[in-house]
Order: C-alpha cells, then structure tokens, then sequence
C-alpha cells in the first residue's frame, strides 16, 4: 500500500523535473534585431560600415529637431531674427538665455562624445582585423587615417563651442577621449593640450599614403579636408603663419576652384561639388532649420546680414535669400535637391572658407597684398563687375575679410565661432531683436562659451562648469 | 458456541438497529431571487456526513436523531446554519456574500478558504465591477480597495490607466502589477477587447505571502479577474442593456473671450511696440497709427468692432456630446458534471472629442467539468475593438484637438464665407478640426484569451495536474493622411509641400503589433488531514512562459483621392516620383521559468501556515544572475476559534496574519529583453549601412527584488453588520534598477544598473457597516483608505539625480518635482522673482536654484467609500474615489499664463489681464519683456475627490414578474460615472498616469439607463 502510494508520489516530482531540466535551454534567447558585440566587427567590410557610422554622427544641421552647428551659429550670431510666427523655437538661444539644461546650444556635446565612441572602438580592434589581399591592407590603412582625422574633428567640434572665447591655452577645454570607456568620468582638459591631440591626429591622418589628397569622394575625409581642418585649428590658435601653409595646402590637393554664376546657384542644389572639400550626406531629412514643415518660418535672415550685400550685383544675395508663400523673408540656401525640396547635403569645407582662411591669415601677419587677392578671388567670383579692392592697413584688411566670412558662409555654421575665436562683441541691428535685452552681447561674455549640458555636470563629478551657468 | 454465535448474531442487529436510529433530512436551497443554487455544501453539525444540492437546489442526506443542526455553505453566498425540523422538509434561502470577507481567495493556482490564508487580498466582487461605463476594466477598479493607486491617463475611450499596488517600488522599472485572468496572465495595460461584465470577481493581492505564487511577476501585486462559470440547471439566458450620453467635464479656469483678448494685445503693444497683433496693429493707442487719417482710423475701429463680435465656442467645435450603449447576452447551465457559461457582449462608446470612440465585440465561453477524480476547466474569449482617435492625443501640439481647444482665437472663425475650413498659418481652430476630416487614426484590435487546466486526483491525497494557456494579441493602426488637404499639405515633403511648390500628396500607413504568450504548467499536490488536527496541503508547480512580440509597420505616399484609407490608393514609389514607402519592423520575446513549493498547513483550525519556496529564472538577465530563489511565509491565527474567545458574543470574525517573503518583477525590466547585453545596430548612411553601438548593456544586471512585511486583522462585529480588515506593511525594494545618468564622454547618456533601494510604508484600510438593517430597508456605508510612505533609502555610488522635471534623490519619494521656487513679479519692473538655493529672492533664473519641496506625483493618500441605501426593490449607490497630497507640473499652465504664447498668436486666460503694466502693479504676471521659465508656480495641488458613481436601480418583484411568464428577474437602473470633481487643480483633469498635465484627453461625465433581465 505504501509503496503505490510513493510510486505516485514519486510521478508529479519526476514530471517537476523533466521540465525544469528541459527549460534551462529554453531560456537562452538572442537579439534578432541587433548585433552581438563578438560579431559586430570582424571585417574590413564591418569597420568600413562603422566608419560610416562616424561619418554619420557629424551631422551639422539635424534638421529634425535642429540643434547642430548650422542651426546654433546663426541664431546665437546676428545672422537671423525671429519672426512672428517662431512659437518659442530657439529663442532662449537666441535671447542667449540658456543655461546648462540640455537645449539646441549644448546638445552637441553628446553628438561628437557619441562619435568619438564610435571610432574608438573600431580604433581599438582595427589592429586584429584580418586583411587577407593588400588591396584590404591599404583599404584598412586608409580606414584608420580616416578615424584619426575625424578624432581630431570631433575633439575641434566640442573644442570650440565649450572652450571660452579669444585664444588662451590654459584655459578649460574639453575632455580628450582616445579609448571607448562605458565607466570613464573624465576631467576636461585645458585647451592647449586638446588642441596639441587634434594637431597630433591631424597630422598621423595626412602621413597615410592610403589617403588620396583630393575629395574623390566627397562625403570621406581627404588630406585637402585634413588639411582644412589643421587651417582652421591654426586661425584658431593665431598661428597665420601655419594657417596659410595648411590653407595652401587645402586649396591645392583640393583640385577645386572658386565656381560662378549658374554652377555656383546649382551648387547649393547639389548639382556640382564645385566647391565641396567635404560634405556630410543627407538624402532624407529636410534642412528647415529655421522654418516649420507647416510653411511657418521661425528665423528669417536679418537686416544685418542681408545689409551687407549688394542686392543688385551680388549673386549670393539671391541665392540665399527670398521669398516663400506670404513669407518676403526666408533662408533658401538649402532649397533642396535631387532628394527632395529642402534635402540637402551640408557643406563642411568649402574652397571659398580656405580662400577667407588664408585670406584672414595674411591679412593677420600684415602681408596686406596676398591677403587682398584671396579676398577679391572670392569677391569677383560672386559679384558681377567686382573692381578688386587693396589694403593699407591690416584692421580694414581683417574687418572686410569679416564681413566676407559672414556673407560668403552665412548659415554654414561660422558666424557664432568667428566672433567667439576672434573675441568680438555680438552686435545686432536693433530692427533685428524685439528688445534692447537681447541686441549686444558684449567680447568675451560668459555666454560665449556653451553651457556643458546639466547631465554632464550631474554625472561626472569631474566635469567642471563653465562660469556663471 | 452456539450461544456465542446468536450473541454475536444479536450484537449486529442490535448494531444495525442502532444504525437505523438515523433520519432522512431532505430541503432546498434559492437564492434570494428564488433560483434554484446547485452544489451547495449541506453538512450535518457535529458529524462528518453531509452532501451537495443537485441542479434543482434540492439535498437529500442521512443525519443521526441526534443531530440538530444544518451547516449550509457555498462560494459566493453568506453560510448558514439552519435548525433540522422534526418533521418535513427544509427550505434554505442564501445570501450573496458580497463583503469585504469572501470566503475565498482566488490566489490564481488556487482557491484558498480564506480563514486559512494567511496573505493580504480584497476581493471585488461582480456588482462592482459590472456595467460600469468603462471599456477597460483597470479603470472600473479606481477606488474599490485598499492599496489600489489607479490613475487614468487618458478619456479616450478603452485606454488603460496607471495602476500601482502600494506605491511604486522601482525607479526605472515597471511598476504596473501582474494581471491574471481565468489563472492565465495576460499582457499589462491592454484591456480594451475584455469585457469587464464577464468578470465575477476581481482580487487584488497585495503582500508577499499573496503573490508568492507569482514570485518572479507579482512583487508589484497581482490583479486577478475571475470570469462567470456556469451554473447547473435549465440554461439561464441574462440580458444586460445600457444606453446614455458621454459629455465632457467640468473645468476650473476661463479663457479670454475676443474682447478680452484684443485688449490683452494692446497691453502686450504698449511693452512691445513692434509686435504685430490685432488689439495692437488697430489700436488708437499704437504710436505707429498716430499720423495716420481719421478715416483709416474709423476703420481699424471697425475692424476691431467686428473681431470683438466674433467669438467662436472652440469648446464647442472640438467637444462632443456622445453616445454610449452596450448589450450582453449571457447562457448558463449544465449538468452536475458539465457546466457552461457563454456571453456575447457589444460595447460602443463615443468620446467626448470629435472623432473619437470605440466599438467592441466579444465572445466568451467557460467549461467547468467534474467527474469523481477529473476536474476540468476551459476558458476562452475572443474580442474586436475598433477605436477612433483624435489627432495627436495627449501631446503638446496644436493638432491636438484638447489643446486647440485653449489655444484657439476666439476672433477667429471655423469656416470660410465659402463654407469652407478656414485653414491657414496661425489659424490654430481651423487647422486642428479640419484635419479631422482630412486623416484617419484609428486601431483594430483583435485578442484571444485562452486556458485549459485539469487536475486528476491519483488518490485521494495526491493529484497531478495541468494548465495551458494562450493570450494573444494583434493590433492594427491605420493613418491616413488625405491628399491635397490642409493636414497633407502641412505635413511635409513627401506628403506636403516642403518648399511650398506642390501639393501635399497625402499618405497611407499601417502598424501592426502582435502579443503572444503562452503558458505550460504542471503541478502535483498532496492534501491530508492527519488526527483531524493537522490539515497539510503541498504544491509542486513548474511553469515556463514564452512571449513572442513583433511589429510591422509601412507608410505609402501619393494616394488616390478616390480611394481613401486603403493601401491600395498608395502610389509606388520611384526614384523620379520620390514617393518611397517607408518600411519598419522588429522582432523579440523572452522566456520565464518557474519552480515553486507551496505549502499550507492548519493546526486544528486555529493556525494556518502559508509558505513558499521558489526558483525563477529570465532570459532577460545575465546568464550568471539569471537564476534567482525567492521565498514567503505566513500564518494566520483564527481567534474565534480559541476556548477564550467563546464569550465574545459581539465579535463575528477576527483574525490575525503575518506575513514576510521576497518576489520580484520580470514584466518591469526597463531594458526590454535584450538590453543587459552591449549591442550593435545598424543604420544608413550615404546609402549605404553602418555598424555602430545601440546599446551599453550591462553585464552585471540581476533581478530587482522587494520584501515585504504584512500585518493584519481581519475582523466582523454585531453579527458582521461592521465587517473590515487592517493591513500595515512595510516594503523594501532592493537591488532595484536606476537609469544611470553617466558621463556623456563614455558615448552613452545612461545605463541601467542595480543601485537603489526604495522602500514602501503604509497603512490600509477597509470598512463596511450597515448602518440600518431592517426586512425592508437597508444602509450601508463602506469604504478604504490607504497611506503610503514612499522613499528612496538609497542609490547606491550617488544621491541623487534629476530627471526631467523631477529629481531622483535619496530621502525623497519617487516623482519628486525639482523646480526652480517661484517668489512672485517684482512689482517695480515686472520681472519674475525666484527664491535661490538658500531663500534669497533673486530675479535672475537659475538652474541650480531648483530644489525639491514641491511633494510627488504619485498620491500617498488614497481610497474610495460608497453607500448605499435599499428600499424594498429600490437601491441607490453613490461610489467616491479621491487622491490626496500629490501634485503634478501644470505645462497648460505654461502655455495659457504666458504672454509668449499670446505674441504667438494663441489665446490666455484671463488671469492674463492682470499682467504687469507699470511700476507699483501688484500681480502674479510678470512683465512680457521677461522670459516665462519653468518654476513652482506650475506645479500644483492636484488632490481631488471624485463623484465617480451614482446608480439608482429598481429590482422587480418577483411577483409581478411571475406574471409575465418569461421573466425571472428585472432590474432598471440609471447610472452617473465621473459626476462631479472637487479639486484645486486649474487644469481640466487632476487625474493623469503621470507627472505632468500635457492637454491630455480629459475623463468623460457618463449617464446611462440600463437594464438587466433574467429569462426563464
């Protein structure tokens, strides 16, 4: 009797055990949808898709929801005005009464510390990636040059919207990322020694042999696009001496020209790559920026700018500039493309930025002549029946080359920085603001260097503030 | 030894004539509305002999002459002990036991006697939750037990609300409790394709010993639905009708109206000349109009005359009077073996928003079978909802037809001269109701809910059994964008017109999501009572889960203008016509396992122990951490049940519990079912793909854990005319996972880890007396009231962290708000005055001046109380529901006390008209020349005490309706749900699923008339 009754006892715990055994596997599930660490990148193939990866973080503009260097060079500058129907879009920004919680003004920190990830953790296996022919050899060579030089940009991106305005080594920069760390709570460094790494991994990118000198592919990194970066951390650092090698340099592995009339108004439909040393690809999103998809404009050109230029005889003043439904006042330099109305590719260096670079760099070390045929190459490629002009002084020669930069890159994410690197005053037209509170922003303001992101400061016990936010 | 023989002989007739000395009782059992009730336990007092009713309700049993007594007992009905006649029959009517102190808890794998249950649980019962006007039942429970914090996020009819089960024990995680119907649980907060009428009883179980069972689901408490079961007898056919009106609510604030508003803008003029808004650009009092010729003059006069007459009800347009209906059919019957329950239910409910509504079909059908050793029970329903929605619910846009609604100007007209929709920039009226007539928003839904469970006795101590289940659901949304429309035009390339040049070519889009899980579990248990003392019962259960989810989603563009919401208006896309679909989808699931023990023992009917022993596992943790063990026990002391208490002639029912034990909560994990791993995804660009990082991950992950504490009293007095129950708990969440805020320099904003430990204090209670008790007329006043402390004891490496507008901070409960303290309008300048870090009133906005005084979001003050008052076949209900000491960020405040929006060319309120003008103005609005930051001004008292629900019915006497033949029973009621709010709050719905008012779709007021019928 006893024993049935164990017998039967003994069916629901065998049973019990059959199925906890049988379980154990079952609970061993994988993503389908994303990627295994341990597969991710196993080939030249897989670090190319992930340097495309990084390719993609540099986004200038993400129109979307726009907060890159396009959008905030412009409305933190005298470039743009609100309009009547901005509904509260980037007006703290442009008030400059932002403070470190995240806004359109600091959202970039995240992008280019994103991107810095991004490549240094293809940098850190790119070694063990096996390159069976030379041809894969030479393509995983050209590959790293291509990471470092875009270390180098993202570490200048973050460098000149966080560091103080003017040029002072030892001031608080940002912090220099060279490895993939999930636990990192880095200190910034000063501003010397970011510069001296993007120097540094400037240079390692143009020693590869790997790397064409010219932008045959416009949207990758070249030593012409190398080159213009180490120009414009030069003019940053105030050595026009070196400024005006790397522009040279820029301007001649480039293999462009300064385009004119119908070639330079198809350029900004992305008709040509006249003028593009480098660019960053955007087929989906359209750059409204500074309008709503509903028609509504939030930002228009301001008096200012559009002051500058003579309406009659300049042709960027109707290419950039015009009128759309009711709307008499609007940014059309992004007017669309083969993509789609408003879809546009962004410039990142242009040949007309290195002509101004070089320009600004002579003009900077008194060498008044070369710095005036710079200028006027330029000017006689945009203005019909341009006189070429000439310099007596090295003030008026470095304020129309100010003036030029402000009217040649307007809305090309320059205005803002140029100030801020230069240390003058933000000066708007009083028919440009609704308020004497937001006219002037005077040199040196605190406001110019950006507020790093109230996340940041929360999270990282060793990320110092900049003052007063 | 022939003597001995007849001895012996003698001794068993003497036996049998002994044994004779025994009689036949026999009687019937009815419910109060004289219905026949089958499989009711008779049992004779003092003896071990007893029996069941047939389907007639009729007994028949042996008793011993001695016996005086009849114990009648059944689920669901009051027991009874009735006296045994000398002589004919006996005839017993039951009372449906509706109080707080059902017999039994439906613990999901059990049924458990609840004098021997030793865990925290309330029962709901049918009356309470049935034909409520609610299409998703998590609703229906606001304010029906102790504990039960339910929080509607939305009025659009069928969507769910928040429901927490004493307060919220993860920061990150899931917070929702488990949700059990028929034993099978379901998917959380998607109840909309389940018919709440179906429902016989819902527990809420709310202490460790209670969910145990669920150990790795249930540390947020378990709601368990039980659906209606057939009762043996001729099939009972019931017919449940309602019919009413949905309106919107009440509100506590006034907008301006065109007068108002043109006068506002003249104020807004004088500080801001430059501005471009009527009431200025017309105004005398403009400096620009002052050269300019009286007869221009004399016309901006009349323009402005003419705004001011206009003043559109935008209220009007955009809020609805709806309707409201909904019908069952239900068929019940069977045999002693075989019951069955079958419904058919038609629910339609009209929100109060244009467009909005939904319609639901179900169909369900219950088995329960019972042979001497096999118990078998299936249970099945399938359900269609179709909802409409409005255009960007719940979001801060001027689609949105409850934002609109505010931001609309009242000088501005719907319609064009044309009759046509006034449509333009700035005209946010127009713009938002046309594109009701120019998109589609609406879902299907389809859900299938179905278990099998049988249980074979191998002895009569051991049984094995079995359960399998499925839920599954599919839901398809469809938007439509009309071509060539104000909304297809507005919508941007490549339905709009992006540069303005073309026309928007409209779109077409699908999404559809599919739920599936599915529930294996075998169980083997063993009851015995040894020395009739020691009452043992063992369960061995094991359980694996699988839940399957997928999603699938297109959008066409360039549709047909003839062939609306359909795909196949959709244009195929080109490379010349850019009308590429666009295409998404994902695919994921996980998998749970369960071992568990569970054991109850009873000494002598005094002392019940209640312990259990698990083993979980998830795939959604780490390998390492994935196997967790989880354990509970309790034990309840029946009190009555001692010598000493045998006096206590008042006292009908007490009983204490204590209880401790560890769950956890597999359905909160914030990560989803992959994110402890480091992944990477792919994405585009320059037309080709790329390889980047998608996720952290974090190896280190492990099972978020909460111990609770429990003590209670159960108790009835006068015979239980005051029944109740107490509970204070204490509960402690550890190893609970945080959103990591880390450096941006890592690559990544945050990471989930286990860092925190929050921890849950409180006290509830649970009350109901009948105040008057006579033959006709009967009063009872019930209800509870829960307090819960909530607090974060820790983060682990840091204190604290913000996150949005709140902070995450040790010492502060969860959803604290963090803002900047509001210090008034300086009455010199008209600037805004702030309160800094240490009290100083400072006119500069910081940041870094928030602090954290403005109390939480999640209400630590709960409960609901009813009444209810019964007059012969007369009854009135009257349901309270309220939420005490919490409040929330008022964005709509933000929005209509901002003169930023009115330069945008949206309408205020009128508190408006006391903005700052001039120096020595005394206000709380500060000056147009200042930026309007967020501070405490906008968070507010959102406490509130709603009227949820009056019902007056009327139950017709069984007399009259014997004379109709066809009726059995008949009861006409009419119902008001959501009749009247008292609250502080300034926005149109204190109640909301989280911490911030964002024009949410508001609660609807219902009134219906309904009708319940009994065939015969």
């Amino acid at each position: 009797m006893l024993m049935i009754n164990m017998k039967k006892i003994f069916i629901p715990i065998i049973a019990f055990a059959v199925v906890v055994s049988s379980c154990k596997k079952n609970l061993e599930l994988l993503p389908t949808d994303s990627i295994d660490i341990s597969k991710a990148y196993t080939s030249v193939d897989d670090i190319e898709k992930g340097l495309m990866g990084v390719y993609a973080a540099n986004n200038l503009a993400n129109s979307a929801n726009p907060d890159g260097k396009i959008y905030i060079a412009s409305i933190l500058a005298d470039e743009a005005k609100i309009s009547n129907e901005n509904r509260g879009q980037g007006q703290f920004t442009f008030k400059w009464q932002y403070s470190s919680v995240e806004g359109e003004h600091n959202a970039d920190f995240a992008r280019y510390y994103v991107m810095l990830d991004r490549l240094n953790r293809i940098l850190e296996v790119i070694e063990n990636i096996p390159a069976g022919t030379p041809a894969d050899n030479a393509r995983k060579a050209k590959i790293k040059a291509e990471l470092l030089g875009l270390r180098g940009v993202a570490h200048y991106e973050l460098l000149i919207r966080f560091m103080p305005s003017g040029y002072d080594a030892n001031a608080l920069g940002v912090a220099i990322m060279l490895k993939s760390d999930i636990t990192a709570k880095p200190a910034r460094n000063k501003v010397g020694e970011v510069v001296t790494q993007i120097e540094s991994d400037l240079s390692a990118a143009r020693n590869e042999s790997n790397l064409p000198n010219a932008p045959t592919d416009v949207v990758r990194l070249s030593k012409a696009a190398i080159a213009g970066y180490q120009a414009r951390v030069a003019l940053l650092k105030r050595d026009y001496t070196a400024a005006i090698s790397f522009a040279t340099d820029a301007i001649n592995f480039s293999g462009k020209t300064l385009a004119t009339g119908g070639v330079y108004q198809n350029y900004w439909t992305d008709g040509n790559e006249s003028e593009t040393i480098w660019k960053y690809r955007n087929q989906a999103t359209p750059q409204l920026l500074w309008r709503d998809t509903n028609g509504d404009v939030f930002f228009e050109p301001s008096d200012k700018l559009k002051n500058q230029f003579n309406k009659a005889s300049d042709i960027r003043y109707s290419t950039f500039f015009g009128a759309i439904g009711g709307d008499t006042s609007v940014v059309i330099k992004y007017p669309g493309s083969s993509s789609g109305p408003q879809i546009n590719d962004e410039k990142i260096i242009r040949i007309s930025e290195m002509y101004l670079t070089r320009a600004e760099a002579y003009a900077e070390s008194n060498q008044l002549t070369q710095a005036a045929a710079d200028l006027n190459a330029v000017r006689a490629a945009r203005i019909t029946g341009y006189t070429n002009v000439s310099f007596a002084a090295k003030d008026e020669a470095v304020n129309a080359i100010m003036d030029e930069r402000f009217k040649e890159l307007c809305f090309e994410g320059f205005r803002f920085f140029d100030l801020k690197r230069k240390g003058l005053p933000i000066n708007r037209n009083a028919s440009d603001v609704q308020s004497t509170s937001w006219q002037n922003l005077p040199a040196n303001d605190y406001h110019f260097a950006l507020p790093l992101p109230q996340h940041e400061t929360k999270a990282n016990p060793n990320a110092q503030q900049n003052p007063n936010y | 030894m022939r003597r001995l023989f007849f001895f012996v002989l003698g001794m068993l007739i003497f036996s049998a004539q002994l044994l004779a000395q025994s009689r036949n009782v026999s009687g019937t059992v009815l419910d109060v509305n004289g219905q026949p009730v089958p499989n009711v336990s008779v049992r004779v007092v003092g003896t071990q002999s007893g029996t069941t009713t047939d389907t007639r309700g009729v007994f028949n049993l042996s008793a011993p002459l001695s016996a005086k007594s009849l114990q009648i007992s059944s689920v669901g009905f009051v027991s009874q002990t009735v006296a045994i006649p000398a002589q004919g029959t006996v005839s017993v009517t039951l009372l449906a036991d509706n109080s707080t102190l059902s017999t039994v808890v439906v613990t999901g794998y059990q049924r458990i006697k609840r004098s021997e249950y030793s865990g925290s649980a309330t029962k709901i019962t049918s009356d309470k939750v049935n034909f409520v006007p609610s299409a998703s039942f998590d609703q229906i429970l606001q304010g029906k037990a102790p504990g039960l914090l339910v929080t509607s996020g939305s009025g659009q009819p069928g969507t769910s609300a928040r429901v927490q089960i004493r307060g919220a024990s993860s920061i990150n995680g899931g917070n929702a409790p488990l949700y059990v119907i028929d034993g099978m649980p379901v998917e959380q907060g998607v109840f909309q394709s389940i018919n709440p009428d179906d429902f016989e009883s819902v527990d809420v179980l709310r202490d460790a010993v209670a969910t145990a069972q669920y150990g790795n689901r249930g540390s947020n408490g378990v709601i368990i639905a039980t659906t209606k079961k057939g009762k043996a007898g001729k099939t009972a056919v019931t017919y449940n009708g309602q019919f009413g009106v949905t309106q919107p609510g009440q509100e506590n604030f006034d907008m301006m109206n065109s007068a108002e508003l043109l006068q506002f803008q003249e104020m807004l003029g004088k500080a801001l000349p430059t501005i471009n808004l009527p009431g200025w650009a017309y105004s005398r009092n403009n400096p620009a109009n002052a050269g300019l010729p009286a007869a221009t003059l004399a016309q901006y006069d009349r323009t402005l005359d003419s705004l001011r007459s206009i003043n559109t009800n935008w209220k009007d347009v955009f809020q609805r009077t709806g309707s409201f209906q909904s019908h069952d059919l239900n068929l019940s019957g069977g045999s002693d073996a075989t019951r069955y329950f079958l419904s058919g239910g038609y629910y339609s409910e009209d929100g109060i928003g244009e467009r909005s509504d939904l319609k639901r079909y179900t169909v369900r059908a219950n088995v329960d079978s019972k042979t001497d050793k096999l118990t078998f029970s299936f249970n099945s329903s399938a359900g269609y909802t179709r909802r409409n929605f409005i255009e960007s619910e719940n979001s801060i846009t001027l689609a949105n037809a409850f934002a609109a609604t505010y931001l609309a100007l009242p000088y501005q007209q719907l319609y064009n001269a044309d009759g046509s929709y006034a449509t333009g920039s700035g005209r946010v009226g127009p713009n938002a109701y046309a594109r009701f007539f120019q998109t589609s928003s609406l879902s299907d839904q389809l859900k299938l809910l179905g278990s099998m469970s049988a249980n074979y006795d191998i002895t009569k101590n051991i049984s094995l059994g079995g359960f399998a289940g499925i839920d599954y659901r599919t839901t398809t949304t469809e938007r439509s964008v009309y071509p060539n429309t104000y909304a297809s035009n507005a919508a941007g390339f490549p339905t709009g017109p992006g540069n303005g040049s073309t026309t928007g070519q409209g779109s077409y889009g699908n999404g559809n999501t599919s739920f599936l899980q599915s529930i294996v579990r075998i169980n083997g248990g063993y009851h015995k009572v040894f020395a009739e003392k020691h009452d043992v019962d063992v369960q061995l259960i094991s359980e694996y889960t699988r839940e399957k989810q997928q999603a699938f989603n297109y959008t066409g563009y360039g549709i047909d203008v003839k062939r609306l919401n359909t795909p196949a208006a959709i244009t195929p896309g080109t490379k010349d016509n850019l009308l590429i679909p666009v295409i998404g989808g994902s695919k994921t699931g996980r998998a749970l396992y369960a071992g568990m023990a569970l054991v109850r023992y009873t000494f002598a009917g005094k002392y019940t122990f209640n312990g259990s022993i698990r083993r979980d596992a998830s795939s959604q943790l780490p390998e390492e951490n994935r196997w967790q063990n989880f354990y509970a026990g309790g034990v309840t002391w029946a009190v009555l049940k001692e010598n000493f208490a045998n006096a206590w002639s008042k006292v009908s029912d007490l009983r204490v519990r204590l209880s401790y034990g560890t769950s956890a909560n597999a359905d909160g994990f914030p990560f989803g079912n992959f994110g402890y791993l480091p992944l990477y995804g792919g994405g585009t660009y320059n037309s080709g793909s790329t390889i980047i990082p998608s996720n952290a991950g974090n190896l280190n992950l492990k099972w978020e854990k909460i111990a609770t504490l429990n003590l209670g009293v159960d108790f009835g007095f006068f015979k239980n005319r005051i029944v109740g129950s107490i509970d204070i708990y204490n509960k402690r969440g550890y190893d609970n996972l945080v959103d990591q805020q880390i450096p941006f320099e890592t690559g990544f904003s945050d990471n989930n880890i286990n860092a925190a430990t929050v921890q849950n204090r409180g006290v509830e209670l649970q009350l109901t007396t009948d105040v008057v008790k006579t033959d006709d007329f009967t009063w009872t006043v019930g209800g509870n009231v829960a307090y819960n402390k909530n607090k974060i004891v820790s983060l682990g490496q840091v204190k604290e962290f913000p996150q949005g507008t709140e902070i995450v901070r040790v010492g502060l409960p969860i959803g604290a708000h963090y803002a900047v303290k509001w210090a008034g309008v300086d009455a010199a300048t008209g600037a805004p005055l702030y309160y800094t870090k240490d009290g100083k009133v400072t006119n500069v906005y910081s940041d870094d001046d928030a602090v954290a005084e403005f109390g939480t979001y999640n209400a630590p003050w709960i409960g609901g109380f009813n009444t209810s008052l019964k007059f012969k076949g007369f009854q009135l209900d009257g349901l309270f529901t309220f939420q005490e000491g919490f409040s929330r960020y008022n964005n709509q405040d933000f929005f209509q006390l901002n003169s930023a929006f009115a330069l945008q060319g949206f309408n205020l309120r009128k508190e408006m008209l006391t903005i700052w003008q001039k120096a020595g103005d005394v206000t709380n609005i500060q000056s147009p020349l200042y930026q309007r930051q967020f501070s405490s001004k906008d968070v507010q008292d959102a406490s509130f005490l709603r009227f949820r629900n009056l019902t007056l019915s009327y139950n017709f006497q069984k007399g009259l309706l014997n004379s109709t033949k066809v009726l059995n029973g008949a009861r006409i009621f009419v119902q008001a749900q959501n009749l009247y709010t008292w609250t502080k709050w300034t926005g149109f719905d204190p109640e909301d699923d989280n911490n911030i008012a964002a024009y949410e779709y508001p609660t609807p007021r219902i009134y219906t008339l309904g009708l319940n019928v009994n065939f015969k």
